[in-house]
């Protein structure tokens, strides 16, 4: 459309709609990611709405008192069936069924199973790279779930998560050289990504989750320096990740990989027992020097105050832009999720306009 | 021809015919509008998909919208973008490799065009949130202003006052 101007247009605006005309030009967006997004929306769509019914039963059961007793007669009738089921030559649909399944589900070890069985029956390093990273995918699906729903993390997810992404580090390493640096810059837009969708979910993380995310969160800005001190030089990286299979094996001293670096020295710098510089967090400072806020725990600053873009809630109620929080001000803190993530009725100056809830 | 009067209806019951109707409306519109102002196909799908996730959730908590369903999804489309753009400087994007093939008459005009698709994106980047989705429903996806004025739950006349200026900005940046 053209801007409506009354009078004659200038040549000024005139250059403008052609600007615009030529703004509006996009690439077809392909059949496969439509038909894909469809698919997985509809799952979700389902998953939601069973978990709704289960907790509209839940809620009725709970009313006739008869809520134990049901339960406990319900699942071992339930595995039974599902026993028969995969016996029965339904195991196709069973594991097609778990692959919407979240950790907690009773059909999430089916899902787990099934990616380590695909995972081990591939033969070409380049797809099982693919699929991993697909795999990974689903951590960040199943960890935002479980953000949104304010369910906690489990260990095990976590592991999952990184294990996942060593292995598609280690996969992108194995390819022949002249193509390994494209496979880790492939594989770093991937984690990016990642990274910042999970980012995307911290402000729908409850006080429970807020540790966990902080982990995690470092956990990939860390793989993220191993990703880029291997597109520096994938030598160093290879020979980085062989000591650390060594050392989960035992068969070296314990070392910290130094993320960003391409020196083979200074990440095997051993440390035998693990320190307060060790695991999760800033680490050491550049100069060996050791800072507040170091090794596990959430970081240094312990007033937990966040800066404009954080996923806490705003105790200023200044209404930053950045904020991601919820407003104190409202009472009903579920109506007024955050500024920019969720709906919310009414419009303050300098945050981000969002949908209207129902009332 | 399908009623939006049908489709609050049915996404209210999570009736699964009724969702795949509501994607299949909406989707490639955002995905679209989404395309133009991030400039990256993955960073597109991801916001269609968090979008329609995000709708997912707001339904489940009785969030949902009452009217006018295509401007809800586009505010949080809209909202996906916003914190995108926090995170991230804009995409400078790079010519591809594949471009030198191209006769010369039409390199020429790829690289112009994709230029000044650059140069439209950079400047609604530096543009307020609100002046964005004013500009880029009302010029680029072609709303009505009582449309955009739905979409940002402002009167019309702020609307009008919000095009103004960022017309003029815009203007000022990409035009010398």
């Amino acid at each position: 459309m053209r801007i409506p101007f009354l009078r004659k247009k200038t040549g000024k605006e005139e250059k403008l709609d052609l600007l615009f005309e030529t703004f509006k030009q996009t690439p077809e967006r392909s059949v496969e990611n439509w038909r894909n997004g469809r698919e997985r929306f509809l799952q979700q769509a389902q998953t939601i709405a069973q978990k709704e019914k289960s907790s509209a039963r839940a809620v009725e059961s709970h009313r006739t008192s008869t809520l134990p007793q049901k339960t406990l007669q319900l699942k071992p009738v339930l595995i039974v069936f599902l026993v028969l089921l995969f016996l029965a030559g339904g195991g196709g649909l069973a594991v097609s069924s778990a692959q919407a399944s979240y950790p907690g589900d009773l059909l999430y070890r089916v899902k787990t199973i099934s990616e380590d069985i695909e995972t081990g029956m591939m033969v070409k390093p380049e797809n099982e790279l693919t699929r991993v990273m697909d795999f990974t995918d689903r951590r960040v699906d199943e960890i935002g779930h479980l953000l949104e729903t304010q369910a906690a993390i489990p260990q095990r997810v976590q592991n999952r998560y990184q294990n996942q992404l060593e292995n598609a580090i280690k996969l992108a390493l194995a390819a022949p050289d002249n193509r390994v640096v494209a496979e880790l810059t492939q594989l770093r837009e991937r984690v990016k990504r990642q990274q910042e969708r999970l980012a995307g979910f911290g402000s729908r993380t409850s006080m429970n989750n807020l540790s966990v995310f902080e982990a995690i969160q470092s956990m990939l800005k860390e793989r993220l320096g191993w990703i880029d001190s291997g597109i520096g030089n994938p030598e160093v990286l290879r020979e980085q990740m062989r000591l650390r299979e060594m050392e989960r094996r035992g068969t070296a001293w314990p070392f910290t990989l130094t993320p960003g670096s391409n020196t083979a020295t200074t990440y095997l710098s051993a440390t035998p027992t693990p320190k307060s510089g060790n695991g999760y967090g800033p680490g050491l400072t550049p100069t060996g020097t050791r800072t507040p806020g170091d090794g596990y725990g959430p970081g240094p600053n312990p007033t937990g105050t966040r800066t404009p873009g954080g996923y806490k809630p705003n105790p200023t109620n200044t209404g930053t832009p950045g904020g991601n929080g919820p407003n104190p001000t409202h009472t009903k803190p579920t109506q007024q999720p955050g500024p920019t993530n969720q709906p919310q009725p009414t419009h303050r100056p300098g945050t981000t306009q969002v949908p209207g809830p129902k009332h | 021809m399908i009623l939006e009067q049908d489709l609050l209806t049915g996404i209210d019951r999570f009736d699964p015919e009724v969702l795949g109707q509501v994607y299949d409306l909406y989707s490639p519109g955002i995905y679209r509008y989404a395309y133009r102002l991030l400039g990256d196909d993955q960073l597109a799908e991801d916001c269609v998909a968090d979008t329609f996730f995000r709708f997912l959730n707001a339904l489940r908590g009785e969030r949902g919208p009452e009217t006018n369903l295509k401007a809800y999804l586009y505010r949080i489309a809209h909202n996906w973008i916003t914190d995108s753009y926090r995170r991230r400087s804009p995409v400078i994007t790079e010519l591809d490799e594949e471009l030198p093939n191209i006769q010369d008459d039409r390199l020429e005009i790829q690289v112009e065009k994709r230029s000044d698709q650059q140069k439209v994106r950079l400047a609604l980047a530096s543009l307020t949130p609100d002046q964005r989705q004013v500009i880029v429903l009302r010029f680029i996806e072609g709303w009505e202003n009582k449309e955009v004025a739905d979409a940002l739950q402002k009167p019309v006349s702020a609307i009008k006052a919000l095009q103004h200026r960022a017309l003029a900005m815009i203007r000022k940046m990409v035009i010398p």
